[in-house]
């Protein structure tokens, strides 16, 4: 599974205030797992890329010094195809799928705090969550900031997003 | 809130049902001012038209989630913010906060969890047509309440 890639581990953002100068961290973790665990790179998607239709939303929470929650939104077939990416061409069940976003979520999200200078440690992570459906509303309690990146993975977008409370 | 309870370790936790029924009574006595009563499962399955859940982290991984159909959260959002919490909005944070409590009251009643398990943000999904799926691969445990006749599934699934 591993091309010989490591995810870089510190970045210079030792004491950011709350969510100041993230995106750049979240979109350096989201390219990182993309490449190590489906082998592709992603490019980051333009503002004026199509909305990412809600089929598939996985959710990671963050618990401690960092207190909030990164989801990853993608299209069923998108989904579809990420298992496929990563488990083999004989991942085709829903619920493949539904590990391999949820997986991919966790990923993002450990990544994002193990660079975070002093978070990794005390922050932890909450077991990963996906919902899927075709007719779903997302409702985060989180107050504070809140960051997106948008990526294309096969031409499709993929919403990444870290919502942190106050 | 009632404090404390003999279930120390995670090998007790098939034993953990009625502290998190517990749990869900003191909240909903307080918050929403009304008595819930545990229900037979088996005739009480709630329409999920809303889903609550907030996750664990630390000492306990895993996630809480509380289900119920539309009017239900609705109620529980007019009881707890007025009679004019009708909008979309307010009925999840109402849900969502109640689902945040439920858990904090649980795993205070845990003997030496409370400081070392940490609650993520709560969210609140809504709609007619979802599934939801976790990823927690250990025990699950539900209980059904009945909050004025109707269903309510509390939900706490964990990392083995």
């Amino acid at each position: 599974m591993c091309c010989g890639k490591t995810m870089t581990p510190v970045t210079a953002f030792a004491k950011p205030s709350r969510g100041q100068n993230w995106l750049p961290l979240l979109e350096r973790a989201t390219q990182e797992v993309f490449e190590i665990m489906l082998g592709c790179q992603v490019t980051r998607a333009e503002p004026s890329e199509p909305k990412v239709p809600g089929g598939f939303t996985a959710i990671v929470g963050l618990a401690g010094a960092l207190c909030g929650v990164v989801t990853v939104c993608c299209g069923a077939k998108t989904a579809g195809q990420i298992a496929k990416a990563m488990l083999g061409d004989t991942a085709d069940s829903a619920g493949q799928a539904v590990d391999a976003l949820g997986e991919m979520c966790n990923m993002i999200a450990g990544n994002f705090k193990n660079k975070l200078t002093g978070t990794d440690e005390r922050c932890m992570l909450s077991v990963p969550s996906v919902i899927s459906g075709g007719e779903y509303r997302f409702h985060s309690l989180a107050q504070g900031n809140s960051m997106e990146t948008v990526v294309l993975f096969e031409d499709a977008p993929v919403s990444i997003r870290l919502q942190l409370q106050n | 809130m009632t404090t404390d309870t003999s279930l120390v370790t995670r090998s007790h936790e098939e034993n953990w049902l009625p502290i998190i029924e517990l749990a869900v009574e003191e909240v909903f006595e307080m918050m929403v001012g009304c008595r819930v009563k545990v229900a037979a499962q088996s005739e009480n399955k709630p329409n999920e038209e809303f889903t609550a859940m907030v996750g664990l982290a630390g000492a306990l991984c895993g996630i809480l989630a509380v289900c119920c159909d539309a009017k239900t959260a609705g109620e529980i959002a007019k009881r707890m913010l007025g009679d004019t919490a009708d909008s979309q909005e307010q009925v999840a944070d109402a849900l969502g906060e109640i689902c945040n409590m439920i858990a904090g009251n649980f795993k205070n009643k845990l003997s030496g969890s409370g400081d070392r398990c940490m609650l993520s943000v709560p969210t609140v999904i809504s709609g007619g047509e979802y599934s939801f799926h976790s990823l927690a691969d250990g025990t699950c445990l539900e209980t059904v309440l009945l909050f004025e006749g109707a269903p309510i599934a509390v939900r706490l699934q964990l990392e083995s």
